[in-house]
């Protein structure tokens, strides 16, 4: 009595959901139903369903794939299907009046591409394997709406959902369905079509690189390769200058060459030269050949030093000036040249040896007159680094002495570079271990899109 | 790959120097795998079959170690080609189902292999005079320590450092003595018996050197290392020597044991009687780095089997998984962990706990896996579109199902035989 009132909820729920809206199917419900042919002969069974992959936020099905063509070549188009209910698939033609055509380029197998495998949830940002993917029909036409990815979908295909949720239900802990909008799940992997790359970009396009950093673990090798090749050299070089060192050295190895070079081009130098350290030697110097001069020779001279000191982990991006220069003219020449948040913290003033004389924050420049010369509001007592400094000196310095960046002095007085905070997190992030700090963030405004993405 | 390969490449200019450094810092997978497979049950087995038949079944070695190759192979390749775990492409291809059942038959598999391990580490220790109620939680404890505190590549050097640890067991082979040219002789020319005992170690004998999980295991290494098409030559290597040194290893095991239990009748049970059993024939050096050989072996095995199988019940069945996690974002993947661990430490520890019926079972769970695996495997890396120009060749094919049939019968065989003569 109470198992079958728990069962006539849930069927409840069920309706509720579709409540207003055409009728809800489950791939999974579909796959291996027969298939009659318009004069009611059954013929075959359901293999697969195909979908044109294209900029639809929903995309709709084209054709389905019967089990009796093992070649898996021959797709039946969705024109000649009349109905596509849980119990089967009627045709509105007879058997051999059919035309099956081939699997277009852009043209994806549901069953076979998506279902159980690994796609990415773009609002959640993490890599989910589908369990089942929910269909609706709207007109004549089926759609893909949402893909399931929780434990209630894996037992609906194990046939034991009424039983299992109507468990959790009386123990007072509702199992609820975890289902992502179609419109934001990213399939990556399998053959990359220009039109699949450009659906990749799109969605992958609001996340931030450090997030796509993480998802970049969490793929598989092939899929990997799809979302570094989907974005801009400059965005793939963000994210991999965010990810883990062993996730840069396999991403860089399985990249074309080419490619490959054109993102460390983007990547700062010393990010460049720590991915390159721990590549094979000839790899490594294929494409620092490929690579364009001035920053090939930059990152040669990085590579040089040993990773943890000073000098393994300076930026060499950093604003030096002679001591000539008046305060105006050096508003004026910043607001020219835009450098990087990371490196604006402080100017270096340097002599024709490149040596440094003296510092300016950002600070002094902005309360001091606009003629004075810059050598008369610089600090001179700056306090450096040697570039074989261990790294953990070098940090211990920037806390010591509250500074934002640390410049990196050689012998003869010249400035080679700077370490800043950026690189000091990075420090102690080696030496206590990633885990201990942030390992995973779920940010708030993830959910509420998701909640507005839904009720929309 | 970050084993300072740069730096040692620049050390060495030779090209054959730079390949073995090249190969130093691919190898890896497969000898740890194989390692692992020379876990407490195996030895056990082992010294059994040397105790009880002496040099009667050295001659299963060679074959063992073709099968062992030609299967490890398999999934090392799969690994390198597509780039995903066994258990991940079983879900890809097969669905939930058979997943399920799998990986349900892979908990209850490596459960019992984890609480042989518990039990081996116990032997090992009662052979000093450690009681096992100090030693298997220690040894629990360290297991946690290492896993979830060490990331995976320190890890796995630790364990290939371990490795070295089974000279142990050739030096106690060694020190027993042998008679090398009869050692030699019973090596190459195969003897059969057809009596019953002997036939039932025999099938343990070649039953213990494939195992269901370690397939699991291997290919998902060589996958978390990144190792491509291009390395593979390098990793084919890697488990070459892995299943020789494996079988080397259990084919001193068995000599020494041969060489000194079996000519003086001594009826062992366990390899605690092997080990206490060793000292006076063979010398307290060759007891002792025989129960140090089992204590490394047990720990070894225990810190990788319980942590793979968490990983791959997870991923295949899409819940997070990783140590990198919390706990509050990967329950499933520790709880699995916690339970597979406190559980066969607790049952080892239990006073009164049917350990042969629970290992016995796992057998069976091990052997029925076992068939299937094989089978998926075979069709796996047969599929041209995963594996694209790397599917198996007509002759590996041929061996690799021969080896396959015959792992099904031997480990059907070992089933019944249990069933006929329990313990």
């Amino acid at each position: 009595m109470e198992r079958s009132s728990e069962r006539g909820r849930a069927e409840a729920a069920e309706r509720a959901r579709g409540d207003g809206e055409p009728r809800m199917l489950y791939l999974s419900q579909i796959i291996g139903k027969p298939v009659h042919d318009a004069a009611g002969e059954e013929f075959d069974t359901v293999a697969d369903l195909v979908i044109y992959h294209g900029t639809e936020r929903f995309p709709r099905i084209t054709g389905i794939l019967l089990r009796g063509d093992r070649s898996r070549v021959a797709i039946i188009p969705w024109e000649a299907v009349a109905e596509l209910a849980p119990s089967g698939i009627r045709l509105r033609v007879e058997r051999r009046r059919l035309s099956p055509r081939p699997l277009q380029p852009d043209e994806i197998l549901l069953r076979e591409d998506i279902l159980d495998n690994q796609v990415v949830d773009t609002d959640d940002i993490k890599v989910v394997r589908v369990n089942d993917l929910e269909l609706r029909q709207v007109g004549t036409e089926v759609r893909v709406v949402a893909a399931d990815v929780g434990t209630r979908s894996l037992l609906r295909r194990l046939g034991l959902e009424p039983f299992v949720v109507g468990v959790f239900a009386r123990v007072g802990r509702p199992l609820r369905e975890k289902v992502i909008p179609w419109n934001l799940v990213a399939v990556l992997g399998g053959t990359m079509t220009p039109l699949k790359l450009g659906i990749s970009r799109e969605k992958l396009k609001d996340i931030h690189p450090a997030d796509l950093a993480d998802l970049l673990e969490e793929l598989d090798r092939d899929e990997r390769v799809e979302m570094m090749t989907a974005l801009s050299d400059e965005r793939a070089a963000e994210v991999l200058e965010e990810a883990e060192p062993d996730v840069q050295t396999a991403v860089i190895q399985e990249l074309p060459s080419e490619r490959a070079s054109d993102i460390l081009e983007e990547m700062a130098p010393e990010e460049a030269a720590d991915v390159l350290g721990e590549l094979p030697e000839a790899r490594a110097e294929e494409l620092i050949s490929l690579m364009e001069d001035e920053k090939a020779e930059e990152v040669s001279r990085l590579l040089k030093y040993a990773p943890e000191t000073a000098a393994g982990k300076m930026t060499t991006e950093f604003i030096a000036l002679p001591a000539s220069m008046t305060v105006d003219q050096v508003i004026a020449r910043l607001r020219e040249t835009k450098p990087d948040s990371e490196t604006i913290y402080y100017l270096y003033v340097v002599d024709e040896q490149e040596r440094l004389v003296g510092v300016l924050s950002i600070r002094s420049l902005l309360t001091s007159p606009p003629d004075a010369p810059i050598s008369e509001v610089m600090r001179r007592d700056v306090i450096s680094v040697r570039p074989d400094d261990s790294a953990e000196d070098v940090a211990g310095v920037l806390i010591k002495y509250d500074l934002l960046a640390v410049p990196v002095v050689e012998e003869s007085g010249r400035l080679a570079g700077i370490v800043t905070v950026d690189h000091l997190i990075d420090i102690l992030l080696e030496k206590y271990g990633p885990r201990k700090i942030g390992g995973g963030v779920d940010l708030s405004r993830r959910r509420s899109s998701r909640e507005a993405s839904r009720g929309a | 790959m970050s084993f300072d390969l740069p730096v040692l490449r620049r050390a060495t200019r030779s090209a054959a120097a730079s390949r073995f450094v090249m190969f130093l810092a691919i190898m890896g997978p497969g000898i740890v795998t194989q390692s692992v497979d020379n876990d407490a049950g195996g030895i056990t087995t082992y010294s059994l079959a040397g105790a009880r038949f002496g040099y009667g079944l050295l001659w299963t070695m060679i074959p063992a170690t073709i099968a062992l190759y030609v299967v490890q192979e398999m999934a090392a390749r799969m690994g390198a080609v597509t780039g995903k775990g066994l258990a991940d492409l079983i879900r890809e291809r097969y669905g939930v189902r058979t997943t399920v059942l799998a990986m349900l038959a892979l908990l209850v598999a490596d459960f019992g292999n984890t609480m042989a391990e518990f039990s081996g580490l116990a032997a090992g220790g009662e052979i000093f005079g450690i009681p096992k109620y100090v030693l298997v939680p220690l040894g629990a404890l360290a297991v946690w320590v290492l896993v979830v505190k060490g990331t995976f590549r320190s890890v796995e050097r630790i364990f290939l450092g371990a490795s070295a640890f089974y000279i142990a067991y050739i030096v106690s082979g060694a020190l027993a003595r042998p008679d090398w040219g009869a050692v030699a002789r019973a090596t190459v020319v195969p003897g059969f018996s057809f009596r019953a005992d002997y036939v039932a170690m025999f099938v343990a004998v070649v039953g213990t050197t494939i195992t269901p999980w370690m397939q699991f295991y291997l290919q998902s290494s060589v996958v978390e290392k990144g190792i491509t098409t291009k390395e593979y030559g390098y990793t084919r290597a890697d488990v070459l020597i892995g299943s020789l040194a494996t079988d080397v290893v259990a084919w001193f095991i068995i000599v020494a044991c041969g060489a000194t239990l079996f000519p003086h009748h001594v009826r062992v049970e366990t390899a605690r009687d092997a080990a206490l059993a060793l000292g006076p024939l063979a010398g307290r050096y060759a007891a002792a780095l025989f129960a140090l050989g089992m204590i490394n072996a047990s720990l070894f095995s225990a810190s990788v089997l319980p942590l793979a199988t968490a990983h791959y019940v997870c991923e295949s069945l899409g819940f997070e998984a990783g140590v990198d996690r919390t706990m509050r974002q990967a329950p499933v993947f520790y709880g699995l962990y916690i339970a597979l661990i406190v559980g066969a430490c607790v049952l080892v520890l239990l006073p009164r706990a049917p350990l042969i019926q629970i290992m016995f079972l796992s057998q069976v769970a091990n052997g029925i896996l076992l068939p299937f695996i094989l089978i998926f495997m075979l069709l796996l890396v047969n599929s041209r579109r995963l594996m694209g120009a790397y599917t198996n060749s007509r002759a590996f094919n041929a061996i690799a199902w021969v080896t396959v049939a015959a792992m099904v019968v031997l480990t059907i065989a070992l089933i019944v035989a249990q069933l006929l003569v329990p313990g």
